[in-house]
């Protein structure tokens, strides 16, 4: 067997063959709930399955939507997650460049608190949090899920913004300062354009995880009306009978912003922008 | 004093990174570190919502009740090894393969990875519920494929006994957790320059030997990060667990966390609640320093 055999028979063994092994086993799960939320409900629950819908119908997306309340969930989720985004972008954004762009007392103690608010489990804040909503009459609003997630998002989505920060050139905020710019006047119309991107992935990132979150909005809210889509769709699951088609149409429902924006961050995940520290 | 010098005075080199940084440290303070040291305090007090007036500090009771007296704590600390030990061993195991496969050259590179990083973008939540159905005794997926395929020939029950309930729950973690490791790995090991495998491979070196040699100390500190911070998320995660068995069979998957989280919905005992917290935090501290200290983790700078 000639070497150039050898390596393509190596490659498919050791790369080809399990690449699709990974492939099938991580979207098989997101093809069997599309193709149930795509069934009607009779198919689902007989007794041999199909595995590509016989008749196609929207009905679950329909009855999802509108009667079990998806569409409302759907705007909560995004007012909380939205908010919180330009609040964590914006903040992040000033808080970042301080630490790529200067040396102050402290720093040291900053940079290792914000670490190690990374290691913070979720269930330690909400037990005191719970209180500080009662006691500032926030409880079961959305305000409570929006300060929420602006402060659990911001510790690492500063870190990354003040990677962004150090990749460029001191000269540049120099220039735009000669040319008389403030350094705020400079920040936001020289420095902020020529990370744009960078400052998308970060806030997308933020995004994803707030609008993921389901231990904060379980407890801090109780009513039906301001309940998010993770809440909303561990609810369905609750009652008595399950309806598969219409809980497999909200968990499509749910995924496909998250799912879009990941696309688009996971490149910038990959560049190792901060190894290791990816909040999930 | 006019407004200019005021202005100077307080907008100058020195103050202007505390400026700058003063509204994250807002937010972080009142709702991350006060609510911390609140939860220290409420872990040495009798306090529950259900009898606000009696509120009382009572040292270290709730703490002699937890380590000494309640069984289902106990089981929960056990049922917490056992979970994170079997995620985090699968997890980083396969998204090392992973990410050793997607480092080779090969067409629709980027929609591959794409598509192999997408199960970390899904709720723990939606994982719960996709994989409960799929588990799903009468109408689940698995067990038609393994009927059909002849390896069982009575339906299986996924959920009844706890060994199994535990094992489908960290597979379905070990879905959404592979890409995690397998995206740090990657960026790690996209870092290495080619040049050492090339002298390696000069110098006779097999791709086994090039994998231990070169690849896994040039990744060490990317690895023992990895490991502990997801050694910590996994310990902390609720969602996965409380929506697929809330910690049944018997509390045979009840975790800290959920077991937290149930106490706490159940009877809003502050004080009890936060004790069993703090021993949590106290014990991924510990594990924590122990762990980087016999890694020796730190010739890479963490940011």
């Amino acid at each position: 067997m000639s070497l150039k055999t050898k390596e393509r028979i190596a490659g498919l063994l050791l790369v080809r063959v399990p690449l699709a092994i990974f492939l099938i086993v991580i979207l098989f799960p997101f093809f069997w709930i599309l193709s149930t939320s795509l069934k009607q409900p009779q198919e689902i629950m007989s007794s041999v399955l199909t595995y590509i819908p016989e008749n196609l119908t929207f009905e679950n997306y329909k009855k999802v939507w509108s009667s079990i309340g998806f569409s409302r969930y759907f705007l909560n989720s995004f007012c909380a997650s939205g908010v919180a985004v330009i609040n964590v972008t914006i903040i992040s954004l000033l808080g970042g460049y301080a630490l790529a762009r200067y040396k102050f007392a402290g720093k040291g103690v900053v940079m290792m608190l914000l670490l190690l608010t990374q290691m913070i489990p979720g269930i330690i804040l909400v037990i005191p949090l719970f209180r500080v909503w009662l006691r500032l009459r926030l409880n079961n609003t959305l305000y409570s899920l929006m300060l929420t997630y602006s402060t659990t998002q911001l510790p690492f989505c500063m870190v990354m913004m003040s990677g962004f920060f150090a990749g460029l050139p001191k000269e540049l905020e120099e220039a735009a300062q000669i040319d008389g710019c403030t350094l705020l006047g400079a920040l936001f119309r020289v420095l902020i354009p020529t990370i744009a991107p960078g400052i998308v992935a970060t806030g997308a990132f933020a995004f994803v995880n707030s609008w993921n979150d389901f231990v904060y909005a379980l407890n801090f809210i109780n009513d039906q009306k301001l309940f998010t889509l993770p809440v909303g769709l561990s609810m369905m699951k609750g009652e008595f009978t399950i309806d598969y088609g219409a809980l497999c149409a909200g968990c499509i429902i749910s995924l496909i912003p998250v799912l879009l924006l990941f696309a688009y961050i996971q490149k910038y995940l990959v560049k190792g922008l901060a190894s290791g520290a990816v909040k999930g | 004093m006019n407004e200019s010098v005021i202005k100077r005075k307080l907008i100058n080199r020195k103050t202007l990174p505390y400026l700058l940084l003063l509204p994250a440290f807002l937010f972080i303070g009142c709702f991350m570190l006060y609510p911390i040291g609140s939860t220290v305090l409420m872990s040495t007090q009798y306090n529950t919502m259900m009898d606000p007036d009696g509120v009382c500090f009572i040292g270290f009771e709730n703490f002699k009740k937890l380590l000494f007296e309640d069984e289902v704590f106990h089981r929960a600390l056990k049922n917490s090894l056992v979970w994170v030990l079997g995620n985090v061993f699968l997890q980083s195991v396969l998204g090392m393969i992973l990410a050793l496969i997607l480092n080779q050259s090969m067409r629709f590179r980027g929609l591959i990875r794409a598509v192999t990083f997408s199960p970390w973008a899904v709720s723990g939540v939606i994982v719960s519920l996709m994989w409960s159905f799929m588990y799903s005794e009468s109408v689940g997926v698995f067990n038609d494929i393994l009927l059909r395929s002849g390896i069982i020939d009575t339906r299986i029950s996924w959920f009844s006994t706890g060994s199994r309930a535990m094992l489908a729950m960290i597979i379905a973690t070990t879905w959404r957790g592979i890409p995690f490791f397998a995206i740090n790995f990657l960026s790690s090991m996209q870092t290495i320059s080619e040049d050492m495998y090339e002298s390696a491979k000069v110098d006779g070196a097999g791709a086994i030997k090039r994998f231990f040699f070169i690849t896994m100390p040039m990744m060490k500190d990317t690895v023992v990060l990895t490991l502990l911070l997801r050694t910590i998320w996994t310990l902390n995660i609720v969602d996965i667990i409380y929506n697929t068995t809330a910690g049944g069979p018997a509390n045979s998957t009840l975790t800290v966390p959920v077991y937290i989280m149930n106490t706490f919905m159940g009877s809003l005992d502050y004080g009890y609640t936060s004790a069993m917290a703090i021993i949590m935090a106290v014990i991924m501290i510990i594990f924590a320093i122990v762990f980087i200290k016999i890694t020796k983790y730190g010739k890479e700078a963490l940011y």
